[in-house]
């Protein structure tokens, strides 16, 4: 290798950050893994008669669709972080890390509260088992996100991410990635099965 | 790096000519798109490994000095391992028994508090003492024999 590949190699090597591409290999996986989930739930749907199953109410969708807004909301607020972040606007990353922080609760409170009293459990049948997976696994992955967006403003607060910007690209990976996840979760089980019942 | 941008790249074709193959021979409705998840991912991890690589040739063509990255040697730490135990935790309490939901749901706090104190104890020690910048790692400005040679 000549010298020039060389330091081209090397450069290239500290140009990539480890924070980012460790985000983008886990937000691949994970992509796999709710792909997997929502395979099994339209060869089910494509397989049944009835759907959802008999016995199975559909949701309210009132506090579903204030989680998706407010959701949106947070996804928004971190792209603007992103922008301060990458401006090296210490005090704006502050502000909108912490706005994230607050939507991400308030995501993660809605979800939990549409989730009750619905009726059904994961024993009741392949859609409620469905249901209730990826519920938690969703919910799981916002809890994630408070705990992350929780730590980005610690770093914030202590001046940390005027050094560095990389772990703010990686939260709004992850964080685009939830919101994907979530808006496909509400087409999937709420808005498409609104009319069915 | 070049050669594994063009790998992933690679892949995701390969991914691609999979999916399409799978789609018209297969009987799995759901084998198409989780190969076609893959072949985005996968094109997604080169496409930021040939931008990474992108940057570097401008930056060299400019004629710009590589600096040592700030970011801090990260130790090893038990606490994600204290996550992941959490997790368990709280799915077996959601499977089984709800009082399980208590041991997950503490051994979760648990795991935030340490890996927050492991975190900022390891950006204190950064700073502490900065890390040593070494030689610069951009192309010497002596003429070399193999230069423009890739």
């Amino acid at each position: 290798m000549s010298e020039h590949a060389l330091a081209l190699e090397r450069r290239a090597v500290h140009e990539t950050s480890n924070a980012v591409l460790g985000m983008l290999l886990f937000v691949i996986s994970e992509a796999m893994f709710f792909m997997g989930f929502l395979a099994v739930y339209f060869t089910a749907y494509a397989n049944a008669k009835v759907w959802p199953p008999s016995g199975i109410s559909i949701p309210p969708m009132g506090l579903p669709t204030a989680a998706v807004v407010v959701l949106l909301g947070s996804v928004a607020t971190m792209t603007m972080a992103n922008r301060a972040g990458r401006l090296h606007d210490q005090r704006r990353v502050t502000v909108w890390t912490g706005a994230t922080l607050i939507l991400a609760a308030g995501f993660a409170g809605l979800l939990g509260l549409s989730y009750r009293g619905l009726g059904f459990h994961a024993s009741t049948d392949i859609y409620g088992s469905l249901f209730w997976v990826l519920a938690v696994v969703a919910i799981a992955h916002a809890i994630g996100g408070i705990v992350f967006f929780a730590l980005l403003l610690a770093q914030a607060r202590a001046g940390e991410l005027q050094l560095r910007h990389d772990p703010l690209q990686a939260a709004s990976i992850y964080w685009n990635f939830v919101a994907v996840i979530g808006v496909s979760l509400y087409v999937i089980f709420y808005l498409a099965n609104a009319g069915s019942k | 790096m070049k050669m594994t941008g063009r790998t992933a790249f690679g892949a995701a074709l390969f991914f691609v000519v999979a999916g399409l193959a799978y789609a018209l021979t297969g009987t799995f409705e759901g084998g198409f798109p989780l190969l076609m998840v893959a072949a985005v991912g996968v094109a997604l991890l080169g496409s930021h490994i040939v931008a990474a690589v992108r940057r570097a040739e401008r930056e060299i063509a400019a004629g710009e000095h590589d600096e040592e990255p700030i970011e801090p040697h990260v130790g090893p730490t038990i606490w994600p391992l204290g996550y992941a135990l959490s997790a368990v935790g709280l799915v077996l309490g959601f499977l089984v028994d709800r009082g399980i939901y208590v041991a997950g749901g503490l051994l979760f706090l648990a795991a935030t508090a340490g890996w927050f104190a492991d975190v900022r104890h390891q950006w204190r020690h950064a700073q502490e003492e900065p890390p040593d910048p070494g030689p610069p790692l951009g192309p010497d400005t002596t003429p070399m024999a193999d230069e423009g040679v890739t």
